[in-house]
């Protein structure tokens, strides 16, 4: 399942530290992927406002990912943490070709104001694998002060 | 090793689910719930003010019946006051905010007057940050919120 090119290779990397967590696509499984959010941006030291803010982004996108994703598939969300800054990318296989994350929602519109940068990802099926759909967000730590 | 279940007519929407009837089918499978459940109590105070607290995490799953709870709070409370204590809100997602921006709007349209406890940064955050606290009157605590 990486379709979507994502994370780079090892020898790209140079150090910076990766966390992927990969669940059953199931909304009741949302918590612990948003907790682990949380956890690496506390860790890293962003600013309170900007660990809420990464916890809720995260939840939205894999929520909406969900929605989308076929039955019995596998939601990953991968995180890469660097000074001041985390990325963010969650993908799953789409249940039908078509499938898009739409991007004319309200949680979008939340999603683009608690991300410095985020957009939606999608990449054709192959005769091995279906559809993936993806989100790929960026958010900065803030102010480190706050 | 596990024998993988049957997969019959599954739609996304069983997937999104807690536990249901679907799940009742293989009892043998363990459906690992990392979900707390969300928790709403109804207190109606005299003087025509009634207080709706909620404990837990406010998520797309947990949303629905949070929208639920208001909707018949405000179509048949007589109530001219509702104050939503949030102060036991750990989670507020972009769901949760869409149910409570819906409660103002039925509480416009039957003139009653809402006013919100957002307690932690958990709940006022996402309120700031997406502007929604222009919808709501917000307190420090339920006591002056009822006062």
């Amino acid at each position: 399942m990486s379709d979507l090119g994502f994370p780079p290779t090892a020898e790209t990397l140079d150090g910076v530290s990766t966390v992927e967590v990969r669940t059953s696509a199931s909304a009741a499984l949302i918590p612990t992927i948003r907790a682990v959010a949380s956890d690496l941006a506390a860790r890293a030291d962003f600013d309170l406002d900007a660990i809420s803010d990464l916890r809720m982004a995260v939840d939205e996108a894999c929520a909406t990912l969900v929605d989308v994703a076929a039955p019995k598939s596998m939601l990953r969300c991968t995180f890469l943490v660097q000074a001041e800054h985390i990325e963010v990318q969650a993908e799953v296989l789409a249940g039908q070709a078509d499938a898009a994350v739409s991007t004319d929602t309200f949680g979008w519109r939340v999603l683009q104001t608690l991300a410095d940068d985020v957009q939606a990802l999608r990449a054709p099926g192959t005769a091995e694998i279906g559809p993936t759909v993806g989100i790929r967000l960026h958010k900065h730590a803030g102010e480190p002060s706050r | 090793m596990v024998e993988p279940p049957a997969i019959r007519s599954l739609r996304t929407g069983d997937l999104a689910a807690p536990a249901g009837p679907s799940l009742g089918k293989k009892p043998e499978a363990l459906v690992l719930d990392s979900h707390p459940p969300l928790q709403t109590s109804i207190a109606r105070l005299t003087g025509g003010a009634a207080v709706l607290a909620v404990v837990g995490e406010i998520d797309t799953l947990t949303a629905p019946p949070l929208e639920q709870a208001l909707r018949e709070l405000l179509d048949d409370t007589g109530a001219d006051v509702l104050v939503i204590d949030l102060t036991g809100v750990t989670f507020l997602a972009s769901s949760g905010l869409a149910a409570l921006i819906q409660g103002a709007h039925r509480a416009a349209d039957r003139n009653v007057t809402l006013r919100l406890v957002p307690g932690s940064r958990a709940v006022r955050r996402p309120l700031e940050v997406t502007g929604s606290d222009q919808l709501f009157d917000m307190y420090e605590d339920v006591h002056s919120a009822v006062g």
